[in-house]
């Protein structure tokens, strides 16, 4: 008995300095107590020690009997690119998978999205985090030590009076609160044999800080007018029809408030003026016209 | 009595466990488990000696008349200099900054100072081992003048540079009005300032949350100021690296930032890690491979050479921010290693670059072009030397797919998940 006892303490001398260092996912509700039929926000963390983290991916366990998702914001997020953005997936699992190009270091505060519950009915809502990983920045794709923390809040009964906290809430995710449009962004075009079989494609992405983004809009055109009949709704990347690259694109990108952000790409390969038809018909008219000339000029010397 | 008799031999493993954990390197040499050499004893390699101390307990000068000795490890270590944003307010300004990176030292706590004018006399405040601080009582209007300094047990190891702000009374977004039709526009002057040194004539790049922003080129004194405003509030991740004169990019460096609606965030101070690169892939050992890369001018590099030790030599850079070393590698082993260095200049030390691998083998085999490495990036899935939106996508795309082409698995165990993407990150550009 004094053996294990020993060696459980030797081995938490050896493992405690490294236990310190780990990385964490903490919770951190906006409420510890709810009232049935209100809001409450959970903000998910990931604290970072000496490690320099790029990318994370996880799942957020709640009791699906108790809350339903209001809303999921990930606008805030330490992690800007998301090969899966936080979403509702099985009942009572928010999946989500994202990185940062350079990584982000030491910080206690490393928010990787927020989101806002219901509550439905009283009982204590335990939350937790399954399958996780957070990857150093190391060009490898190293795991990180990582320590999961749990969190909870108490649904109590309604009462009379709602709570200044979730009415505050509901008046933070009212969209008429976002004046501002989405980030300014610069559309890529790309060509790759394993994507569309090579042909171009377009790829873009940004973000809006407030309301978040609510969908994009793409429209090729042979010149530099926009026809307000020609949106297309559509998703990065997108197969761009003109394949030689000699239209305007014009893509638009609308918040949840539907605040509009318009960028512009222009022609890869203009059109040269001699490959327009209306150049060549000018040239021919032209043509005859002095076809036409000359034969007036010839008959009239010949008249004299 | 026997729970007393665990209990000190619990101490004394503590004891041993916590004081002989921590190694020691400076930049020319290392050493390892000083606890091993309480007793007495010398330790040497081909460019140190070191002799047994006298006394480690406290730190310390003990002096006579005809002798003076410093004591502790803390006399020898040195920390990069934290890069500060300041964020005006209603009377305050919002400073954080960088963690400094401690070399034969962990930094334990920090202090701000303050002055009213640019390099004028600053007041420091010690605010302990925190990353962010709220400057209080300022008065609106005025420009403040603020300092970072870290230190390791009281000892002061680096400085950032100076960074300003002017407080301003609270600006609100406009709201939206009650009734009338029409249109709302306005533009935002929220915005933040980057400054610091990267290359003489360098391209500095500014990315927003992974995405180009902004471009500038670097003055001869290697000094570049981007401005960016029309920004929302809101968390942002800003990312600065230097592209030199051959085409050899730095390291990204990472600014979480949070600005602020109707301020502009100045971050100033920043020191762009030295471009790298080697000679020779491979090079037969006992001949020199010569590390050449761009810093900034007439500042000192320190090169780091990773091998079964890490080995640490220091050269000058010249007037327009070059560096050549020829490194003998008799020192040594047979195999793979990694290059990487770092500058400093008055005071100011920036974090290590990119890592470069070269082999010590039986032959020599020339790089043939100073950038290469870049253009052979594993993340580079479409071949245009740069890691950016394009290759994200083209992995996105056989994210979680079955069968996903050879190239784009880019750690190669058959499925394309989070790790790829780590990898990918680790390599990105613009």
């Amino acid at each position: 008995m004094k053996i294990k006892y020993f060696f459980f303490l030797l081995l938490i001398i050896f493992f405690a300095p490294n236990i310190g260092r780990a990385s964490k996912m903490i919770f951190e509700p906006s409420s510890s107590i709810v009232q049935k039929d209100e809001l409450v926000k959970i903000n998910l963390y990931l604290a970072t020690e000496e490690d320099r983290i790029n990318a994370a991916e996880g799942e957020l366990i709640f009791p699906n009997d108790l809350l339903s998702v209001y809303n999921i914001n990930y606008s805030n997020s330490i992690l800007n690119f998301w090969p899966e953005k936080p979403h509702l997936g099985r009942d009572g699992v928010i999946s989500f998978s994202g990185v940062t190009p350079g990584g982000f270091g030491s910080n206690s505060r490393n928010l990787l999205f927020s989101v806002v519950f219901k509550a439905l009915k009283e009982g204590k809502a335990e939350f937790g985090i399954q399958k996780a990983l957070a990857l150093k920045d190391d060009g490898a794709g190293t795991s990180s030590d990582l320590k999961l923390e749990k969190g909870s809040i108490t649904v109590t009964a309604k009462s009379s009076s709602p709570t200044l906290a979730s009415g505050k809430l509901l008046q933070e995710l009212d969209p008429k609160n976002d004046k501002e449009p989405p980030e300014s962004f610069t559309p890529l075009i790309g060509s790759n044999p394993d994507l569309f079989t090579g042909k171009y494609f377009l790829v873009f992405t940004t973000n809006d800080k407030q309301s978040g983004i609510d969908h994009y809009e793409i429209q090729e055109s042979k010149n530099k007018s926009i026809k307000d009949n020609a949106w297309i709704k559509t998703e990065s990347p997108y197969p761009l029809i003109d394949q030689a690259l000699r239209s305007f694109i014009f893509i638009r990108v609308f918040d949840q408030a539907q605040n509009v952000r318009l960028e512009t790409l222009s022609p890869l390969y203009p059109h040269k003026f001699y490959q327009s038809a209306g150049f060549w018909v000018i040239i021919v008219l032209v043509c005859f016209m002095l076809l036409f000339l000359k034969r007036k000029w010839v008959s009239f010397h010949n008249d004299k | 009595m026997k729970i007393f008799r665990i209990l000190i031999f619990i101490l004394i493993l503590v004891v041993i466990f916590s004081v002989a954990q921590a190694d020691f390197t400076s930049t020319n040499f290392q050493l390892e488990n000083p606890i091993n050499i309480i007793n007495g004893g010398e330790s040497s390699s081909s460019n140190f000696q070191y002799l047994s101390t006298t006394s480690q307990l406290t730190q310390g000068i003990s002096t006579s008349g005809s002798f003076a000795q410093n004591t502790g490890f803390l006399y020898f270590p040195t920390a990069t200099s934290p890069v500060v944003s300041a964020t005006p307010g209603d009377a305050q300004a919002v400073l954080s900054w960088t963690a400094a990176t401690g070399i034969l030292a962990n930094i334990t706590s920090y202090s701000v100072g303050v002055s009213a004018s640019s390099g004028g006399t600053f007041t420091y405040t010690s605010v302990g081992n925190v990353l962010t601080y709220t400057k209080t009582s300022l008065i609106n209007g005025t420009p403040y003048f603020f300092k970072v300094r870290s230190f390791a047990a009281g000892l002061l190891l680096s400085e950032s540079a100076e960074v300003s702000t002017t407080p301003a009374s609270s600006v609100t977004p406009p709201s939206s009005g009650g009734g009338g039709g029409g249109g709302y526009t306005y533009i935002s002057n929220t915005g933040a300032i980057f400054s610091g040194m990267a290359y003489p004539g360098s391209k500095v790049f500014l990315l927003k949350d992974g995405q180009i922003a902004a471009s500038t080129l670097a003055s001869g004194d290697a000094q570049f100021k981007i401005t960016l405003t029309g920004l929302s509030a809101g968390d942002f991740i800003f990312l600065v690296y230097a592209e030199d004169g051959v085409g050899r990019r730095s390291t990204l460096l990472t600014f979480p930032i949070t600005l602020t609606f109707g301020a502009v965030t100045e971050i100033s101070g920043i020191f762009i890690a030295p471009t790298i690169s080697v000679d020779k892939t491979e090079v037969k050992q006992g001949d020199n491979v010569t590390i050449l890369g761009q810093s900034v001018p007439e500042g000192q590099v320190v090169i780091s050479v990773n091998s079964d030790s890490e080995k640490f030599v220091s050269t000058a850079t010249d007037k327009h921010g070059g560096y050549v070393y020829n490194f003998d590698t008799s020192v040594l082993e047979l195999g793979a290693h990694l290059t990487k260095s770092k500058a400093s200049k008055v005071g100011e030390i920036s974090p290590f670059g990119r890592s470069i691998a070269f082999k010590v083998g039986v032959k020599t085999v020339l790089t043939s072009s100073a950038i290469e490495g870049l253009c052979n990036s594993i993340a580079d899935l479409n071949n245009d030397c740069r890691v950016n939106l394009i290759d994200y996508s083209i992995l996105a795309f056989w994210y979680k797919k079955a069968l996903p082409p050879p190239k784009v698995d880019l750690n190669h165990d058959g499925k394309v998940d989070i790790i790829d993407f780590s990898i990918m990150a680790y390599y990105w550009t613009m």
